[in-house]
């Protein structure tokens, strides 16, 4: 309850707007800023202090900064989270800020001459939706049910949870962001809905008011508020004759600003079970915008032979795409003005017709996830009894359309499309603070797990859609006599070759006694938690000893690393903040002053002695103070930006070199 | 478990509290959990240890007994606590998932009875690779034609044949423990019936 100091709050942190919910007598709070505005835009942005030196914003004052500080503002960051340069490839493009490698291929976003990884971002979002929710409350908030997209890899929810650690919340659990709505959905087939939660047109929020209210049934005395007033009739037939023993099987369609999400569930006393999930980490809201956006840099590069290259005019682009978008939700045509400078102007009219053909490839590709989700739960599209429309993009015309024929019934969309997962998590935050021992739910692994096999095969150790948490165990050996560690890669994805799915991390198992070949009989157990990560734990039958085990993840932190932030977390969000930074520059000085050192020994009979020695003293130099390294990071910064210019012309001798041999 | 055990799986008492349980991972007294590797999956979700299972039943079962051992409930608990939960949790989904499976169902009988695993025996019937390799061709050839209505055909013969030996499957389990040869030939029909599995997933 609210009002104990053992509040666990709910937070949808999501790629365009993060929220934050919680439950308290009255039932589910959503916190709004002064403006009754309940979205909070997960936007960061560097500002110089008037004293001297940059301060961070997060939400609707970082995103106000977008447009005039395209570099040092930060969109879409949740979007890198957990995944490594490769990976983005794609979308880099379309960012307005710069984007560069850290340790093992991990991201690092530049904001003016700082840089920061996509965990530090996200965690400014939750620590500035954090503080919000704490001037609210007047109290702190320390515990937290994090929502993520339910098709995130074991690397992209780790890296969530470190974001909300370096903010200083403790995650009692991470849970779909489909299944949370389903939870939401699900409370209020109870038929106990106040009247402040009553839909309007185009479920967009009507009470802007106060908070929204949603009592919960056993905590509060029904005073009589309206009823749900759901947009189609059959919609609210179904619902009334949804009791709560009824089983009922519903479709949640969650299509959000960067991510998609099905998840098919099936609601029965109080039990919401999963049963099929599938989706797309890198298709949402924001794609709709870019196709906008390429049609008209081909159109201005076509008629005014001009790039748009410029950051502002990228980060400009981008903000009116989304509001074209925005009004073609409503209106069948969007008027299109920009000012390209010395008198040229782009005058467009794109019509609703115009943008549907040009996302329509994008939303068929929701519907094969749709069509998958319902074959893996062994059921057919009239087997469905609800669709819920969950995320702001299901707001696009087209998308209802298609999900409906898809469905073969009118969506649900009586919920608020925006603040429905966050309700779903401040839900299941009371669940978890014991005050609904009659709900629960049953998730999925929504990903395949397995490990990399001699020849490179995929071998599936716990198949996808499998009810969490689950367990499996496999036999290691070894194959050289005396062999005292194994090397272990751990898969996620469905294909049958290791090098199609995507690698969690090497596992090293190490301390084995010493014994001849084969003979070790090491037994791995792969173990997913309820928040949908791995736990691993090795032993060593014959001599019944644990082997120790090191996890290298493929890229973002180890474990080590995490927890040592984690632990400063505690002490001081600031101060973590920094500590995240110190260890990312820190990695980034071990890897730099190595790969330098191993040129030089590539490239040393191409350099006179001088040049060499100055080379040598600067990597000892950077070394040297990496082992006490400055209370100012940016001092670190500056000297390892250094060492990157000093060290320029040998990178450049070394590329010579390799093409002069090659 | 030996062959020849009985259907009614044994009570089980409480390490704590020393009353019988209902499930052996959780007292419904005194809301202990316990960590039960030895017990089948039966006797994990109450039901007879038997081939034909009532699906409601089973699935009631189920319910009632996540609701008290899932993480979920152990969310502010000590960390022992909270890792046998997690423990009991996936042995629990475990058991429900192959108990829900006709053919995984009838597998694990044929296991807690002593017969073979798919591993130590992948033998199948004589026919059963010719009648693949035939298949086989048939719907490469479909497909190369395009002949959708061909392939449909097909799937409705490999659909009547998997079903056909699903039934022979259930005969089998619910004849179990049986002799030696009853056990061989029931590794035989859940390795025949793999193969129609595999070409289902196919076409």
């Amino acid at each position: 309850m609210a009002g104990g100091d053992d509040l666990i709050v709910g937070i949808d942190l999501g790629t365009t707007f993060s929220l934050l919910a919680y439950v308290d007598r009255s039932g589910v709070q959503v916190i709004r800023d002064e403006n009754g505005e309940a979205r909070f835009p997960s936007v960061v942005s560097l500002r110089p202090r008037d004293g001297g030196g940059t301060g961070i914003v997060a939400g609707w004052d970082a995103r106000r900064r977008a447009v005039e500080h395209p570099r040092t503002t930060v969109h879409s960051a949740l979007g890198l989270i957990g995944r490594g340069l490769a990976d983005v490839e794609g979308e880099r493009r379309f960012l307005a800020y710069e984007l560069a490698a850290g340790p093992r291929d991990s991201i690092q976003i530049r904001l003016g001459d700082e840089a920061f990884s996509p965990e530090q971002i996200a965690a400014h979002v939750l620590s500035a939706l954090k503080s919000l929710g704490e001037r609210q409350l007047g109290r702190p908030i320390r515990r937290a049910i994090i929502t993520v997209p339910a098709y995130f890899d074991d690397a992209q929810r780790n890296a969530t949870r470190h974001a909300a650690q370096i903010a200083g919340l403790e995650v009692v659990r991470m849970i779909n962001e489909p299944t949370a709505a389903a939870l939401a959905y699900g409370i209020g087939l109870r038929g106990a809905i106040a009247s402040s939660w009553a839909p309007c047109e185009n479920g967009l929020a009507s009470n802007r008011d106060g908070p929204i209210s949603l009592p919960l049934p056993h905590c509060s005395e029904n005073d009589g508020g309206a009823a749900l007033e759901p947009q189609s009739s059959d919609a609210a037939a179904e619902s009334s004759k949804s009791g709560s023993d009824h089983a009922e099987t519903v479709a949640v369609y969650d299509l959000g600003g960067g991510t998609f999400d099905v998840s098919i569930l099936r609601i029965e006393s109080g039990v919401f079970q999963v049963l099929s999930t599938g989706g797309d980490t890198h298709l949402g809201g924001d794609d709709f915008d870019r196709e906008i956006i390429q049609l008209i840099e081909t159109e201005v590069a076509r008629d005014f032979n001009l790039p748009i290259d410029s950051p502002a005019t990228r980060q400009g682009l981008r903000a009116l795409s989304e509001a074209v978008k925005i009004r073609l939700s409503e209106a069948l045509d969007a008027r299109i003005e920009l000012d390209l400078g010395a008198g040229r102007t782009y005058f467009r009219t794109l019509t609703r017709d115009e943008f549907e053909s040009r996302i329509a490839a994008l939303v068929d590709r929701t519907l094969q996830k749709c069509d998958q989700a319902l074959r893996d739960a062994h059921l057919a599209p009239e087997q469905i009894d609800q669709v819920v429309l969950v995320g702001g993009s299901t707001r696009v015309p087209l998308v209802r359309r298609r999900v409906e024929e898809r469905f073969r019934r009118r969506p649900y969309t009586a919920l608020n499309p925006d603040e429905v997962v966050a309700i779903g998590a401040a839900i299941q935050g009371s669940v978890l603070g014991g005050e609904r021992p009659d709900m629960l739910l049953l998730d999925v692994a929504s990903l395949s797990l397995g490990v990399e096999t001699l020849g490179g095969a995929m071998s599936k150790l716990i198949l996808r859609n499998t009810t969490i948490p689950s367990r499996a165990t496999e036999m290691f050996t070894t194959f050289v006599d005396g062999q005292t560690a194994i090397q272990i890669r751990v898969l996620q994805g469905e294909r049958e070759l290791a090098a199609d799915c995507r690698v969690l991390g090497e596992f090293v198992l190490g301390g084995l006694p010493p014994m001849p070949a084969g003979i070790p009989k090491v037994e791995v157990e792969f173990l997913i938690d309820a928040n949908g990560i791995l736990n691993v734990a090795a032993r060593e039958l014959r001599s019944g000893r644990a082997a120790r085990i090191q996890v290298i993840p493929n890229h973002g932190l180890t474990r080590d690393e995490a927890e040592h932030m984690a632990r400063e977390a505690i002490k001081h969000a600031r101060a973590d903040l920094d500590a995240h930074r110190r260890i990312d520059l820190l990695n980034q000085i071990a890897f730099d002053t190595a790969k330098a050192e191993q040129m030089l020994g590539r490239v040393a009979h191409l350099l006179d002695a001088a040049k060499r020695e100055t080379i040598e003293q600067e990597i000892a130099a950077l070394r040297e103070l990496a082992k006490q390294p400055p209370s100012d990071l940016n001092d670190l910064q500056r000297a390892l930006q250094r060492f990157g210019q000093g060290t320029l012309s040998l990178a450049e001798i070394g590329i010579r070199e390799a093409l002069r041999s090659a | 478990m030996t062959a020849g055990s009985p259907n009614t799986p044994m009570p089980v008492k409480c390490g704590t509290c020393e009353r019988p349980m209902d499930v052996p991972v959780f007292c419904g007294n005194c809301s202990a959990l316990a960590l039960a590797n030895e017990a089948d999956y039966f006797q994990l979700l109450n039901q007879p240890r038997q081939f034909d299972v009532d699906p409601a039943r089973l699935r009631q079962a189920y319910l009632n007994v996540s609701r008290e051992i899932h993480p979920d409930r152990f969310a502010g608990k000590s960390d022992d606590v909270a890792q046998l939960s997690l423990r009991v949790s996936s042995q629990i989904n475990r058991a429900f998932e192959v108990l829900s499976d006709p053919l995984r169902r009838a597998e694990y009988l044929l296991e807690l009875s002593g017969g073979k695993s798919a591993s130590e025996d992948k033998s199948v019937s004589p026919a059963v690779l010719a009648e693949a390799l035939e298949l086989r061709e048939e719907i490469d050839d479909a497909r190369a034609r395009g002949d959708t209505a061909a392939l449909g055909d097909v799937r409705r013969r490999l659909e009547a044949r998997r079903e056909r030996r699903t039934d022979e499957i259930a005969a089998l389990a619910r004849a179990l423990p049986g002799d030696e040869s009853l056990r061989n030939q029931m590794r035989i029909t859940l390795n025949d019936v793999k193969y129609d599995l595999r070409m289902l997933e196919q076409v």
